[in-house]
């Protein structure tokens, strides 16, 4: 991992570096007071207000990493807009190429999501969990939960349904490590995509819920859920 | 050369440690204005010595709105217009709440909004009264505090105008049906509840903030996080009096309570509530100066004034009633105009946006937090490519058709080791007839133990064009486990991937099962299914097992006719 990062620095310095100024040149004015209007399509693109607007140490950890998270969605765009020698309309071309692979699996996404209906407890249990998890992670991501702090959100929404079309990714890699520390020795069939598939849907709605204020409290109550359907699910296999 | 290997990686530790030492500072400060006031945390116990108190909120996308403070008078207030006043210990203020069309004071378990629905008011032992309330506010005298915010206190006085009749005088149970209410309506003449009391305030919980404030404005526009930047207070009654006047008659009673029938036919339910009125220290949002008031005070008469019309009781009566009780309060003194301080109250600490100027601290968190961020980005993106890596990406892909394995259904678990595969359709769908090439594989997993028992799993399909057959076998492994096929349609000349579907297949070994039942230990068999090379489990008979015990004293668990044995 350390080879890979230092790697990954060596050749990837100058976007961290351009995107590290951008970020700067839009919080330092908000830090003296002045938040222009005309500024807010740049604060939602690029999440430089996240966690410093409120929300503590926490909120600051969670802001850089939600940026942390912009970053990563629009690194290869970056670098072909910035540091590429093709001519511009070839670097737009290309940009619309990267993004629009980034999209490809939202179609196939929405096509399963009448999969999520489903008696099974085991897999409601996945399914709740998955939720609550995600509505908690989009609200502490966007800040104090402003709309123009949220589009890591629909980042996270454009990933997920992108490894959950080729189960492969960051995202997918940990979230079966997780199963597996969590005793799962190895995800079972449909649980892993299942609570996958209920994170992106979960980080798609939350931003635009007109009570996404009490994301924390909803997204408990969906543990709760998930707790429940666990219990039953276990009785369930010891019959 | 290893020595400046280590000096590098050190002073890259360093200066990381530095970095985010540096952006935690400004945070733990608790405030960044040099030149403004303290910050203080009112939940640890702290309170403010000097708070500043403002009436108006302010939208980012609608404005300021709902300005409702007037007649304000008290040390320090420039004018009784002011919608701002600093208080300090021992200093009193007074000032009256009105409540314009966008700002509801909750009353009860229930708000008053202008032109709203009837409520049931009984007055205990007087009568029940309905009441149409068309406008009411708050005058409050002696607000302020002797030592901080925590023993804040006022005398208030809550009044409440509208249009009303009494339609009971006691014991009227069932709410009225239409003829009744027709009837009361033709008496109904102006209306006034008034409550008057001592109160002392409490913190209010700013969970319901969104409550008392411009209902016309988005939740996210007002108030960026409640808990930040703002307080709220919750006004107590104590030893209230309670008047209800209709007309001319009028009633001073013990108590007044919201009556609210649940039904037409059952007793109705009596509620006895405190009101509750918050004031909130709004300035959230950067001001260049002192709010000034937009305010258009004549709306709410233009309102009334339509309420009165349909309701046929002249203008000039409500009219006249308001000015009545308007003139009715006690005109103070004007002080001397001064500036003010002001003190913010905030109920969390750790904001690097703060209004006014920026200083050198506040420049080097923001430094401090992108260097943080840009920290966060390069691991997550090193680690994401580093995964990505192994997936294959390359290839265009075309959503062509739909791929169908085993019509729907989930493959049958596989028996490893029994040297027959299992063998279920693969279709795909498509709207033209293309020559298709079938590609399976077995999808590799980060864990080395599980790729080692993949690794005697093989897949494949036979057959070619709109069907085939995937064939899946496994050789003998030490473990059950799962795993994930994809299965690829291809189209056979262009090569592009016409349709892709992914499947988890599970792999058992044959053999005894025990597991645990209570005090009971069930056995099980897993051997070959009814489908050629899968894998079924049934429950053993008690005559089909035997126990026999090993000298170290486990029992082993054997099948009576072919002496398969496993641990307990």
């Amino acid at each position: 991992m350390k080879d890979l990062l230092a790697g990954y620095i060596r050749q990837h310095w100058k976007p961290l570096m351009l995107m590290t100024v951008i970020w700067i040149l839009l919080e330092l004015p908000a830090v003296c007071g002045y938040q222009p209007v005309f500024f807010y399509p740049l604060y939602y693109l690029t999440g430089a207000l996240s966690g410093i607007t409120g929300g503590g140490i926490l909120g600051m950890i969670f802001g850089a990493v939600a940026r942390a998270i912009i970053y990563v969605f629009f690194e290869q765009m970056i670098i072909i807009l910035f540091f590429s020698k093709l001519p511009m309309s070839e670097r737009l071309a290309s940009c619309k190429t990267v993004l629009k692979d980034k999209l490809t699996g939202i179609i196939p996404y929405f096509k399963t999501l009448k999969d999520l209906i489903s008696n099974d407890y085991a897999v409601l249990s996945a399914e709740a969990a998955g939720f609550g998890t995600a509505m908690i992670l989009s609200r502490l991501l966007s800040g104090p939960g402003l709309f123009r702090h949220s589009f890591v959100s629909l980042v996270l929404f454009i990933q997920i349904t992108r490894e959950l079309s080729s189960h492969s990714g960051l995202i997918f890699s940990l979230t079966k490590m997780l199963f597996r520390k969590l005793g799962r020795k190895e995800p079972e069939k449909d649980l892993l995509a299942k609570f996958l598939s209920t994170q992106a849907l979960a980080f798609a709605v939350t931003p635009i819920l007109p009570i996404r204020q009490y994301a924390y409290r909803i997204g408990l109550v969906f543990l709760v859920i998930a707790a429940v359907m666990k219990v039953l699910s276990d009785r369930k296999t010891k019959q | 050369m290893e020595s400046r290997h280590k000096i590098r990686k050190h002073f890259a530790l360093l200066l990381f440690l530095i970095t985010f030492c540096t952006c935690i500072v400004p945070v733990c400060a608790g405030g960044l204005e040099v030149t403004g006031p303290e910050y203080f945390d009112i939940y640890s116990g702290k309170n403010p010595k000097e708070v500043t108190f403002t009436d108006t909120m302010t939208s980012d996308s609608n404005g300021k709105c709902a300005s409702v403070m007037t007649e304000l008078s008290g040390p320090g207030v420039s004018s009784p217009d002011a919608h701002v006043f600093t208080a300090h210990p021992g200093e009193r203020f007074s000032f009256r709440l009105a409540s314009p069309a966008s700002l509801n004071i909750p009353f009860f378990t229930t708000r008053f909004e202008e032109g709203g629905r009837s409520e049931y008011f009984h007055a205990e032992g007087k009568g029940i009264y309905e009441i149409t309330v068309i406008s009411q506010y708050l005058e409050v005298t002696d607000f302020g505090f002797d030592t901080d915010l925590s023993d804040t206190s006022a005398n208030v006085t809550l009044s409440f105008i509208g249009i009303g009749t009494k339609i009971a005088d006691t014991g009227l149970e069932k709410e009225p049906d239409s003829e009744t209410r027709n009837k009361n309506n033709e008496k109904r003449d102006q209306a006034v509840i008034r409550v008057t009391a001592s109160a002392r305030a409490s913190l209010y919980m700013l969970g319901d903030l969104s409550e008392y404030t411009c209902s016309s404005c988005q939740y996210e526009d007002k108030i960026s996080d409640p808990l930040a930047d703002s307080t709220a207070f919750d006004f107590v009654l104590e030893d209230t009096v309670w008047t209800i006047s209709v007309g001319e008659e009028s009633q001073d009673i013990s108590s007044a309570a919201l009556l609210e029938y649940s039904n037409n036919t059952g007793p109705a339910g009596l509620y006895y509530h405190t009101p509750a009125i918050v004031l909130i220290d709004s300035d959230l949002h950067p001001r260049e100066s002192l709010p000034t008031d937009n305010f258009d005070y004549a709306k709410p008469m233009e309102q009334q004034e339509q309420q009165l019309e349909s309701n046929s009781l002249r203008l000039e009566q409500l009219a006249n009633a308001q000015k009545r009780e308007e003139a009715a309060v006690q005109q103070k003194q004007k002080p001397s105009a001064s500036g003010t301080r002001r003190t913010k109250v905030t109920l969390t600490k750790g904001s690097l946006v703060k209004k006014g100027p920026g200083n050198i601290l506040s420049v080097i968190g923001v430094a401090a937090l992108a260097a943080l961020t840009a920290a966060g980005s390069a691991l997550i993106s090193s680690a994401s490519s580093g995964i990505s890596s192994a997936a294959d990406s390359s290839e265009k892909t075309k959503a062509y058709g739909t791929l169908t394995v085993n019509d729907g259904d989930s493959i049958p678990e596989i028996l490893a080791g029994c040297g027959r595969p299992v063998s279920v359709p693969v279709t795909l769908e498509t709207a033209d007839e293309v020559m298709v090439t079938w590609l399976v594989t077995v999808l590799p997993d980060p864990d080395k133990e599980l790729n080692k028992r993949l690794a005697n799993l093989t897949a494949q399909c036979a057959g070619g064009n709109a069907a085939a057959r995937l064939n899946i076998l496994c050789g003998p492994v030490s473990e059950d486990f799962h795993a994930e096929l994809r299965i690829r349609a291809v189209s056979a000349k262009e090569k592009a991937i016409l349709a892709e579907k992914l499947a988890n297949v599970k792999v058992r070994t044959p053999g005894i099962r025990t597991k645990k039942d209570g005090d009971q230990t069930k056995v099980f068999l897993v051997s070959e299914g009814a489908v050629p090379g899968s894998a079924e489990e049934r429950e053993l008979k008690e005559d089909e097992y035997e126990v026999i015990r090993d000298e170290n004293g486990n029992e082993l668990y054997q099948l009576k006719s072919s002496g398969k044995e496993t641990l307990s």
